[in-house]
C-alpha cells in the first residue's frame, strides 16, 4: 500500500482526511450527492447544514457506522478500502457527541482503561499504572478530574473531557465533534475550545458540527457549508460572517434573522411575587408578563429557569401563590395548569416533549384530548383534522399526521411540541430552549410562530440559552443567578454583556 | 402500528398451523375438541387483555397466577358458605381487584418496581393460600355452581359472548378513550405524559387494578367448569400470558402493542399444545416448541425494531 502517493508534497501537507465524492441514499431519499471535503493537520473544520442537509450522514460514513455508496475515504493519503467503526478506530478517528458515553458506574481511570486495553494481554489489573495513564491524560487535555470518581458523577462538561482524553490514549487524531457544546455552560464551552486549540496545536484534525454559528466562526479555520447533500461552499472562516453563513446553508437570504415585530401589550397575564420553591432551590423571584409580551429568560445552565418553568407549570409545585390574570392561583400540577392556560414546551423535547414512537396527530391531541372528544370518547376525525390544521398552518413536514413522529427531523418534531400547545389556546406559553439542535430555517420558522403567538395576545416565557435568541425576540428579559432573579432590563438595555454580567452573579448597575 | 406487520405474521402462523392440521389431523376441527379449547384458554385470554395494558405501560404483572387462584379458592369457599354463584363470582372479581390495586398502589405510588412487587406478592399470595388451605382442594361445591347454574352448551356460549365483549372493549378503550391514550402516552414516554397532564400514577395505579379484576373474572369463569377447585390453580399462568402478548408483537418496554396481536398470540398459543396431540408429537415437545415460537416472534420484533429505529436515525426527510 503506497503511503504517500504525491511524493512532492511534504507528508505534513497531506489532508488528514479526504472524503471524495461521497454518496448515500435511504430509501430512494438521497442523502450526500456527492460531498468532499478535506481536513488538515492542526485545523478545527467547521460542518454546517440544516438538519437533514447530510452533516451526520457524512460523519457517519467517515467513522463507518454506515457505508457509503459510491466515493472514496482517504487518512492520511492512504486509501480506505473499508470501513467499519473498528476500522475508523484503529485508523485515529474518533467521534465526540454531545451525550458522553461513558459507563457511569465505572470510574474515570476504569473508563479510559476499558478502552485502551482492549486485547486483554494481562490477567491481572495494574491499578496504579492505570490511574497513572488516566491522570497523564487527563492533565494533558489540561483538566483536573480525579481518576478514581466514577464517571457518572462527572457533569456533562467533565464527561466530554474525560472522552475526549480517552481518545488521545488511543492515539486519535481525527476528531468528529457533532454539537458537542448543546449541553454546556458557557464557561464550559470556553473551557472545552481551549482544549480543542490544544488538540489543533498537537497537530490533530477537528471536524466540528454545530449549529451554533457564533462558536463556529470563533473556533474555525475553514468552514464547509452542506445544503441537501451537496458542498455548497469551503471558506476561510475568516473571509465569511454568520449573515452570509445563513444565506449559503438555507440558499435564501433571511433578511432579518429574528422576525421580531412589535406588538400592543395588553394587561399583566403571568405575576409572580417572592416566589419560593425550596426544593428546586427558587428564592424570592418576582417579575410579570403581559399579554403580547415575550419575556426573555436568561441565565447560566443551572441556575434555576428550567425550575422556575417547572414550578410555574406545576410539575414542582411550590407552595407561593402566583396570580394568573389578576387572580391569586396555586398551581399543584400540570392538569391544573393547562385548565388555567398554560402551556409549557419542555427542554430536550425527546425526553420530555414528543413522543416519538406514536403518531403526529396523537402528538398534538395529546394535551387537548378534550376538544376531539365527547363523552371520552375521541373521534378520530376531528383528531386528524386538528392535527391537519397545525401540520399545515406550521408547515410541519410529514408524509401523514399518522406519521410516526420520531422520523420527523428535529425541527419538525420541535414544531408537533410546539403545536400541542398551541392547541390549547393557552393564555401563557412557556418555551425553554425551543430552537436547541433545531437547524436555521425551521428556526426562524420557529421564531415566526413565537412571534405569531404574541400578536394575538399570548404571554410567553422564553428561556434560552442563546444570547441572540434572547435579545432578538425579547421584550424584556429576566436574568437568573443560583436560584434568583438578579434584574431585569428593557429590550433597549440589554446587552450580551449586561446579561452575562448578572448571570455570573454580579448585579448590574444603571439599569 | 402500521400495517400490523407483526399481527400478519401471527395470524400466518395461526393459518399455517390450521392448514397442517386440516390434512393430517382433521379431528382437530370437531367441535368438542374446539369448544374444549375454547373455554381452556378463555381465562388465558381475559388476562392477557390485561397484561396487554400493563405492558403497554411498560410493566409487568408476574403475579397473576397466585391471583387466579385465590380468586378461584374464594369463589369456590363463597359457593360452599351458601352464596349464590353470581354473588361468589363477584366475590372473585373483588378480590383479584383488590390484588391488583395492592401491586399497583405499591408500583405507582410507591415507585417500587413491577417486577419486584408483583414477584412479591405473586410468592406471598400462593403461599398465603398454601398455608391457609393446608393443600385442599375446595370440593362439596354446590349443585347449582357447576355452569353458574345453566348447562355447559349454555356457558360456553356466555363464555364466548363475554370474551369476544371484553376483547372489543379493551380494543376499542386503547383506541378511542382518553384514559387509552394515556396508557400508550406513559408507557412511551412517563415525563412527556406528565407534562401533558396526565397523571401517570393513577393510570399505573388503574391499570394494575384492572388487570387484577380481569384476573378475578377469568378464574371466575374457570372455576364452575369442575366439580372442585384445586388450590395450585394457575401454577405458571403468568408465563403463558405473557407469552401470549409477547407473541402478539407487544414491546416489553412500553408504549407499542395492539390488543389484536394479543388474542392472536394467546390463538397461536393455545392452539399449538394440543394440535401437537393430534399430531402424534410427544407431548414433551410442547413446552420447547412453544420456546421456539416466543423466541422466533421476539426476535422478530427486536429486527423490525431495529430496522424502524435505523430508518428513523438517518432523518431522511429533507428538511
Amino acid at each position: 500500500m503506497p503511503i504517500d502517493t504525491h511524493p512532492r508534497r511534504s507528508l505534513l501537507s497531506e489532508p488528514l482526511l479526504k472524503a471524495r465524492s461521497i454518496t448515500k441514499s435511504y430509501a430512494g431519499v438521497q442523502a450526500l450527492k456527492g460531498a468532499s471535503l478535506e481536513l488538515l493537520r492542526g485545523e478545527v473544520h467547521a460542518l454546517v447544514g440544516e438538519n437533514g442537509a447530510g452533516k451526520s450522514t457524512l460523519t457517519k460514513v467517515i467513522t463507518g457506522a454506515i457505508t457509503a455508496d459510491s466515493g472514496t475515504l482517504e487518512v492520511c493519503g492512504q486509501q480506505v478500502a473499508r470501513n467499519d467503526p473498528s476500522i475508523s478506530r484503529s485508523l485515529g478517528i474518533a467521534a465526540v457527541y454531545q451525550q458522553p458515553s461513558l459507563f457511569p458506574h465505572l470510574t474515570v481511570a476504569e473508563n479510559i482503561a476499558l478502552a485502551l486495553e482492549g486485547d486483554g494481554s494481562s490477567w491481572t489489573v495494574d491499578w496504579k499504572s492505570r490511574y497513572a495513564r488516566a491522570k497523564e491524560l487527563i492533565e494533558r487535555v489540561g483538566a483536573s478530574i480525579d481518576p478514581r470518581r466514577p464517571a457518572g458523577s462527572l457533569t456533562m462538561a467533565e464527561q466530554q473531557i474525560v472522552e475526549i482524553a480517552k481518545m488521545l490514549g488511543a492515539k486519535a487524531r481525527i476528531f468528529l465533534m457533532d454539537e458537542p457544546t448543546a449541553l454546556l455552560t458557557d464557561r464550559e464551552v470556553d473551557n472545552l475550545f481551549q482544549l480543542i486549540g490544544r488538540l489543533r496545536d498537537e497537530g490533530a484534525g477537528i471536524l466540528y458540527i454545530s449549529h451554533r454559528l457564533e462558536e463556529i466562526l470563533s473556533i474555525a479555520d475553514r468552514i464547509t457549508v452542506l445544503r441537501d447533500g451537496e458542498v455548497i461552499a469551503c471558506r476561510d472562516a475568516a473571509e465569511v460572517d454568520r449573515s452570509e453563513l445563513i444565506h449559503l446553508m438555507v440558499g435564501r437570504s433571511i433578511r432579518s434573522i429574528f422576525p421580531k415585530r412589535e406588538v400592543p401589550i395588553g394587561d399583566i397575564a403571568l405575576e409572580v411575587r417572592n416566589l419560593r420553591n425550596g426544593s428546586v432551590g427558587l428564592k424570592d423571584i418576582s417579575f410579570s408578563v403581559r399579554r403580547g409580551e415575550i419575556f426573555g429568560l436568561a441565565g447560566l445552565v443551572g441556575s434555576g429557569r428550567t425550575e422556575l418553568a417547572r414550578t410555574l407549570f406545576g410539575l414542582t409545585p411550590s407552595d407561593s401563590t402566583i396570580l394568573l390574570g389578576g387572580k391569586p392561583t396555586r398551581i399543584g400540577s400540570p392538569t391544573e395548569a393547562i385548565r388555567r392556560g398554560i402551556g409549557y414546551v419542555p427542554e430536550d423535547r425527546r425526553q420530555h416533549g414528543v413522543i416519538l414512537e406514536m403518531g403526529v396527530a396523537f402528538n398534538i391531541s395529546l394535551a387537548n384530548l378534550q376538544s376531539v372528544s365527547k363523552w371520552g370518547l375521541i373521534n378520530r376525525d376531528k383528531e386528524d383534522d386538528l392535527a391537519k390544521l397545525y401540520v399545515d398552518e406550521m408547515r410541519i413536514k410529514t408524509a401523514s399526521v399518522s406519521g410516526v413522529a420520531g422520523t420527523l427531523s428535529g425541527g419538525n418534531q420541535q414544531k408537533v411540541a410546539l403545536a400541542r400547545w398551541m392547541a390549547i389556546h393557552p393564555r401563557i406559553m412557556i418555551l425553554d430552549e425551543p430552537t436547541q439542535g433545531v437547524d436555521v430555517g425551521s428556526k426562524s420558522e420557529i421564531h415566526d410562530l413565537v412571534m405569531q403567538m404574541a400578536e394575538r395576545g399570548v404571554a410567553i416565557l422564553l428561556i434560552s440559552s442563546e444570547l441572540p435568541e434572547i435579545l432578538g425576540m425579547s421584550d424584556r428579559i429576566g436574568v437568573m443567578h443560583a436560584g434568583r432573579m438578579m434584574g431585569i432590563l428593557s429590550r433597549q438595555a440589554a446587552t450580551q454583556s449586561s446579561i452575562m454580567t448578572m448571570a455570573f452573579g454580579h448585579a448590574c448597575s444603571g439599569v | 402500528m402500521k400495517f400490523y406487520k407483526k399481527e400478519i405474521a401471527v395470524a400466518v402462523a395461526i393459518l399455517g398451523l390450521m392448514v397442517v392440521l386440516m390434512f393430517s389431523a382433521p379431528g382437530y376441527f370437531s367441535r368438542e375438541n374446539l369448544t374444549d379449547l375454547f373455554l381452556a384458554n378463555a381465562p388465558v385470554m381475559i388476562i392477557a387483555l390485561g397484561m396487554t395494558l400493563v405492558i403497554l405501560l411498560g410493566e409487568i404483572d408476574i403475579s397473576v397466577g397466585s391471583v387466579f387462584a385465590i380468586c378461584g379458592v374464594v369463589m369456590g369457599v363463597a359457593a360452599r358458605g351458601g352464596s349464590p354463584v353470581a354473588i361468589s363470582g363477584m366475590a372473585a372479581c373483588v378480590v383479584g381487584a383488590a390484588c391488583g390495586a395492592l401491586n399497583g398502589a405499591l408500583v405507582a405510588y410507591l415507585r417500587v418496581p413491577s417486577i419486584v412487587v408483583t414477584l412479591a406478592t405473586m410468592v406471598a399470595l400462593r403461599d398465603g393460600l398454601r398455608w391457609q388451605t393446608q393443600g385442599a382442594w375446595i370440593g362439596n361445591l354446590p349443585s347449582g355452581f357447576q355452569w353458574m347454574g345453566t348447562t355447559q352448551s349454555h356457558y360456553t356460549v356466555l363464555t364466548v359472548g363475554l370474551v369476544s365483549l371484553l376483547i372489543v372493549l379493551t380494543a376499542l378503550g386503547l383506541r378511542y378513550l382518553r384514559i387509552g391514550r394515556a396508557v400508550f402516552a406513559t408507557g412511551s414516554n412517563r415525563a412527556a405524559a406528565r407534562i401533558v397532564g396526565i397523571d401517570t400514577q393513577w393510570i399505573s395505579f388503574f391499570v394494575f387494578t384492572l388487570a387484577g379484576l380481569l384476573t378475578g373474572l377469568a378464574a371466575m369463569l374457570n372455576s364452575v367448569r369442575f366439580h372442585q377447585i384445586p388450590s395450585n390453580l394457575g401454577l405458571g399462568l403468568e408465563m403463558k400470558v405473557i407469552a401470549a402478548v409477547a407473541v402478539g408483537g407487544a414491546a416489553i418496554t412500553g408504549g407499542s402493542g395492539t390488543v389484536l396481536g394479543t388474542v392472536l398470540g394467546v390463538i397461536l398459543l393455545g392452539a399449538i399444545g394440543p394440535a401437537l396431540t393430534f399430531l402424534g408429537v410427544s407431548a414433551y415437545w410442547e413446552k420447547a416448541i412453544q420456546g421456539g415460537i416466543i423466541l422466533g416472534a421476539v426476535a422478530m420484533n427486536v429486527i423490525g425494531n431495529h430496522r424502524e429505529k435505523n430508518a428513523a436515525d438517518t432523518d431522511p426527510l429533507p428538511n
